[in-house]
């Protein structure tokens, strides 16, 4: 039997990229999303990846999706929401609360209903080099900063259980999320990336690929941050 | 004059009463110690419930956000009193989840009023005893009375987390 992985946000973007990554690497994977029409791009790989229908923020739908498999060697929570650049005392109470739910909620649910039935493994937390800081999005920051200090706690519990648990924090990444941002928005946020572009889903799903395989799982509790040196304060050229 | 954001009793206000003794006379701009404790009970993963979501993260994350909103940008020096659970803990998924959280929200509104002349920082407290609320004292005094640094998480735990072994601690109570 081909080894169990669990994609949420596998819909589109960064989680289908790491849903086609694993396929092609022997993985049998489930893409779960709330988006059922998105996820409707499973129907041509139908002997590797099946879809779900999934709203991360109910560990009742949790519970259903993951009693439909086969306990999961791999589990991949990219399922998230962002939001328009907003100065901090104009972000509503409601708004904070609902990135808070998705995002870090969201991954704290799957992780626990999927450690309940892992025999081993790996989780991989997709964060966001903006769990660094950002202006003018300290909601969105402060849900995968949570993400960040909750891979670092689950990591130290999780590992006498031969699991493995860590972040991968991307850059700027092409997809819909930032399709969706105003274009004022993107030219500011594309032009501080270093290379001058965003990064395509699939550079990121090879970092969550490389977590997921044996080697991978040698790191516990780390961040991998795959940014093109962003971080670093690299000079945008 | 020291604006103080914390429940009567808690460790964060045991902290300020002895900041407040220190160098209330000596502040020359509004200031604010802000509790930002993790407040979610101590467990292990599998035993936190949907409420311990809510109460140990949601809420208190997005109270944090509301509070250092309403501090910025009059109190132009503001210290949160928070823990080394970030860093990662045993049994605290969401307590870690809370203080990275937190660290987030701190670096980023530094990040957004940094021109306004406001500094914000962090000191992450190890195991509690009597020593090491007077040693978050007096570093809370120096980073109240100095903008030499701003989005920076200072440990406070005499050099423990040098053991690396802080991660099989207890969580602060
Ligand atoms: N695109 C970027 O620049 C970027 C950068 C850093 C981190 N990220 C993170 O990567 C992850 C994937 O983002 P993306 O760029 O591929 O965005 P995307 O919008 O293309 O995909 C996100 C997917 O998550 C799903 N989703 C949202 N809420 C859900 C819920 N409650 N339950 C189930 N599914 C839900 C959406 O339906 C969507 O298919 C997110 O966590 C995002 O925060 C993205």
């Amino acid at each position: 039997m081909r080894p169990q992985a669990l994609v949420t946000g596998g819909a589109q973007g960064i989680g289908r990229a790491v849903a086609e990554t694993l396929a092609a690497q022997g993985w049998q994977v489930v893409a779960a999303d709330r988006d059922e029409a998105a996820l409707g791009w499973v129907t041509d790989h139908a002997d590797t990846v099946t879809g779900a229908v999934i709203d991360v923020t109910d560990a009742h739908d949790i519970t259903r999706v993951l009693d439909a498999m086969p306990a999961p060697d791999v589990v991949v929570n990219c399922a998230g929401i962002a939001a328009q650049l907003l100065p901090l005392k104009q972000i509503e109470r409601g708004a904070f609360e609902q990135m808070l739910r998705v995002n870090t909620g969201g991954t704290f649910l799957v992780a626990r209903e999927a450690a309940r039935r892992m025999q081993g493994g790996a989780i991989i937390n997709i964060a966001s080099r903006g769990y660094l800081g950002g202006a003018g999005a300290a909601h969105y920051v402060a849900s995968k900063a949570a993400v960040v200090g909750m891979t670092r706690a689950m990591a130290v519990e999780l590992r006498w259980r031969g699991i493995s648990v860590n972040a991968v924090a991307p850059g700027m990444v092409e997809t819909r999320m930032i399709a969706d941002f105003t274009p004022g928005m993107r030219e500011r946020l594309t032009r501080l990336e270093p290379s001058g572009t965003a990064l395509q889903p699939d550079t990121i799903a090879g970092a969550v690929g490389y977590l997921a395989s044996p080697a991978g799982r040698a790191l516990s509790g780390q961040v991998l941050l795959v940014d093109g040196g962003k971080s670093l304060g690299v000079y945008p050229c | 004059m020291l604006t103080v954001v914390a429940d009567p009793g808690s460790v964060a206000d045991s902290i300020a009463a002895l900041v407040d003794r220190q160098c209330a006379d000596t502040l020359t701009m509004a200031a604010a110690l802000v509790d930002a404790m993790p407040p979610g009970r101590a467990a292990p993963l599998d035993a936190l419930g949907d409420a311990d979501l809510e109460a140990g993260l949601i809420q208190p994350l997005a109270s944090l956000g509301a509070t250092l909103a309403g501090l910025v940008p009059q109190h132009r020096r503001i210290v949160l009193i928070g823990t080394m659970a970030g860093f990662g803990q045993w049994h605290a998924s969401l307590s870690a989840g809370f203080a990275a959280g937190a660290t987030g929200l701190m670096r980023s509104v530094a990040l957004e009023f940094m021109r306004e002349g406001v500094t914000v920082n962090m000191i992450a407290l190890g195991d509690m005893d009597d020593r090491q609320a007077v040693r978050a004292a007096g570093l809370a005094a120096v980073l109240l009375q100095s903008d030499a640094m701003s989005g920076q998480v200072l440990p406070c735990d005499g050099g423990d987390n040098l053991r690396m072994t802080q991660a099989r601690n207890r969580p602060l109570a």
